[in-house]
C-alpha cells in the first residue's frame, strides 16, 4: 500500500515572514493615522453658527436626487441657474420663502431663497470645494404678509434672515423681526 | 507505543538514527490509533534534538511533556490546547529587539504616512480658477479687498434696515447701481465674515470668509425685490473679485 504523499510547500524564509509583518503593521498604521486625521478635520461650522437652530438636515448630495415637480415650482426664474439642477432643501417658517439648492452655468452650487414661485429671488454661490469646506451661506431682509402673525400689521414688519447651509449637511436659520426682541 | 524518551543523543546535535525514530513518532502521532503517549514521545523526541533553548521553552517543553506521565489516554486525537497567557508571553519574550524597534518604527511611518495622505487629501480643493458667471457687466469699479479697513465715510451708511447678523458699522459703499435701483456694499457680518451687500429698501448679502473672498471672491445673484411688480423683475448677477466689483443683468 502507497503513502499519500502531500506536495511540499515551498519554504517561507524568515526575511520574508519578518518583512510582511512589518508591511503589515504599516499598513494597519496607515489606516488608523488616515483615520484619525479624517475625524480631526472633518468639516464643522464655527460656533457662532453652529448655535442656530436647524430647520433640516440634507443628507448626501442633495444633486444626486431625481429633479421633481415639488423642485421645480419654486426654483428661481431668471439668472445662469442651471434649470435641471434646482432641489428644493426647505420652506423658512412663517414666510412663503422657499430655500433651494442650485448649479449656475459656472460649476458653484447656489443656495437660492426664493418667493413668488421664483419670480423674486436671492443667491449665494461658491464653488463646490469652498461648499464642501465651509458651505454656503445667505442673509437677506424683505417683508410680506405672513400667515404666522396673529395681526395683519406684525405680517407685514421688515424681517431679517440668516441661513446657513453647512458641510455637515444642516440648514441652520435665524429670523428676526424688527420691534421684536 | 512510545519508547520513552531517545537515549545516546546530545541536545542539538541529530544523528540518522534520532531521524528515523522522529519519522517514526510523526507517523504513529499522525495517524488514525494515535495517543497521547505518542505525542509526548514526539514532544520528547523533538526537544532533545532541539537546540540550548532559554528556559521559557524549556517551559513549554516540560508542559508538553506532562502527559506522558498520565496514564494512558483515550484514542481520540488531542484538541489544540489555547495558549496560556504564559506562554504568550514566552513567545512574545523571544522576539528579538531589533524587530520590535523596528515594527514600532515602521508603525509610526506608517500612520505619518496615512495622517499625510489624508491631510492632503481633506485640503484639496479645485486648483482651477473659478469660471466667471455668466452676465453682462454694466458695472466695472475697483473695490479692494481692504475696503472693510478704510475709515467709514459720510456716505458709507445704507438706507435699508440692517439686520442683527451685519455689523452696521462695517458698510463701506463700493457702487451705485441705479438701472437696477440698488447700491452695492462691503460689510461685515457677526460671524467675522466678508459680505458683499447688495441693497434697497430691503437687502441680499453673500457672505464668505476672508480667506475664501481672497481666493475666490464673492458672487451674489437676485431678481427684482419685494414690492416689485413681477412683470419688471429682472435677474443680476454682482462679483467681487480680485479687487475688482462687475455687476449686471444675467444672461438668460
Amino acid at each position: 500500500m502507497t503513502a499519500l504523499r502531500l506536495p511540499r510547500l515551498p519554504q517561507v524564509g524568515p526575511r520574508v515572514v519578518t518583512a510582511a509583518v512589518l508591511l503589515l503593521v504599516a499598513a494597519l498604521a496607515a489606516v488608523l493615522g488616515g483615520l484619525a486625521v479624517r475625524a480631526l478635520t472633518v468639516p464643522r461650522p464655527p460656533a457662532s453658527v453652529a448655535a442656530l437652530p436647524v430647520l433640516r438636515t440634507v443628507a448626501g448630495d442633495v444633486f444626486a436626487r431625481r429633479q421633481t415637480a415639488t423642485d421645480r415650482r419654486d426654483a428661481p426664474r431668471g439668472g445662469d441657474f442651471v434649470a435641471g439642477s434646482v432641489r428644493r432643501l426647505a420652506v423658512m417658517p412663517n414666510v412663503p420663502a422657499v430655500l433651494s439648492a442650485a448649479r449656475n452655468a459656472g460649476g458653484d452650487v447656489c443656495l437660492v431663497a426664493a418667493v413668488k414661485q421664483g419670480r423674486q429671488y436671492s443667491a449665494d454661490c461658491v464653488p463646490p470645494a469652498v461648499f464642501a469646506r465651509r458651505g454656503v451661506s445667505l442673509q437677506w431682509s424683505m417683508s410680506g404678509w405672513s400667515a404666522g402673525e396673529p395681526f395683519v400689521e406684525q405680517g407685514y414688519l421688515p424681517r431679517f434672515f440668516t441661513v446657513v447651509w453647512g458641510p455637515d449637511g444642516h440648514i441652520r436659520y435665524l429670523t428676526h423681526i424688527v420691534g421684536e426682541g | 507505543m512510545s519508547t520513552g524518551a531517545g537515549t545516546g543523543t546530545t541536545a542539538g546535535t541529530t544523528s540518522a538514527a534520532d531521524d528515523a525514530r522522529i519519522r517514526a513518532l510523526r507517523s504513529r502521532v499522525y495517524g488514525p490509533d494515535a495517543t497521547q503517549v505518542d505525542i509526548a514521545a514526539l514532544a520528547e523526541a523533538l526537544a532533545a534534538v532541539a537546540p540550548p533553548s532559554p528556559p521559557a521553552l524549556d517551559e513549554a517543553v516540560e508542559s508538553a511533556r506532562q502527559p506522558a506521565a498520565a496514564p494512558a489516554a483515550p484514542a481520540a486525537p488531542a484538541a489544540p490546547a489555547p495558549p496560556q497567557p504564559a506562554t504568550a508571553l514566552a513567545v512574545l519574550r523571544r522576539v528579538p529587539p531589533r524587530l520590535v524597534v523596528g515594527m514600532v518604527a515602521v508603525a509610526a511611518l506608517g500612520a505619518l504616512a496615512g495622517a499625510g495622505t489624508a491631510a492632503v487629501a481633506a485640503g484639496t480643493g479645485s486648483a482651477d480658477p473659478r469660471a466667471v458667471p455668466s452676465f453682462s457687466a454694466t458695472i466695472d469699479v475697483p473695490a479692494p479687498a481692504g475696503v472693510l479697513a478704510r475709515p467709514a465715510r459720510s456716505g458709507d451708511h445704507p438706507t435699508a434696515l440692517v439686520g442683527p447678523d451685519l455689523v452696521n458699522g462695517s458698510f463701506r459703499r463700493l457702487a451705485a447701481y441705479p438701472a437696477a435701483g440698488v447700491t452695492l456694499w462691503a460689510a461685515r457680518d457677526r460671524f467675522g465674515q466678508t459680505c458683499l451687500v447688495v441693497a434697497d429698501t430691503y437687502y441680499r448679502t453673500a457672505c464668505a470668509d476672508a480667506a475664501t473672498v481672497a481666493k475666490d471672491g464673492l458672487v451674489i445673484g437676485w431678481s427684482g425685490g419685494p414690492g416689485y411688480p413681477a412683470s419688471t423683475t429682472e435677474s443680476y448677477t454682482a462679483l467681487w473679485r480680485a479687487g475688482r466689483l462687475t455687476a449686471g443683468r444675467s444672461a438668460p
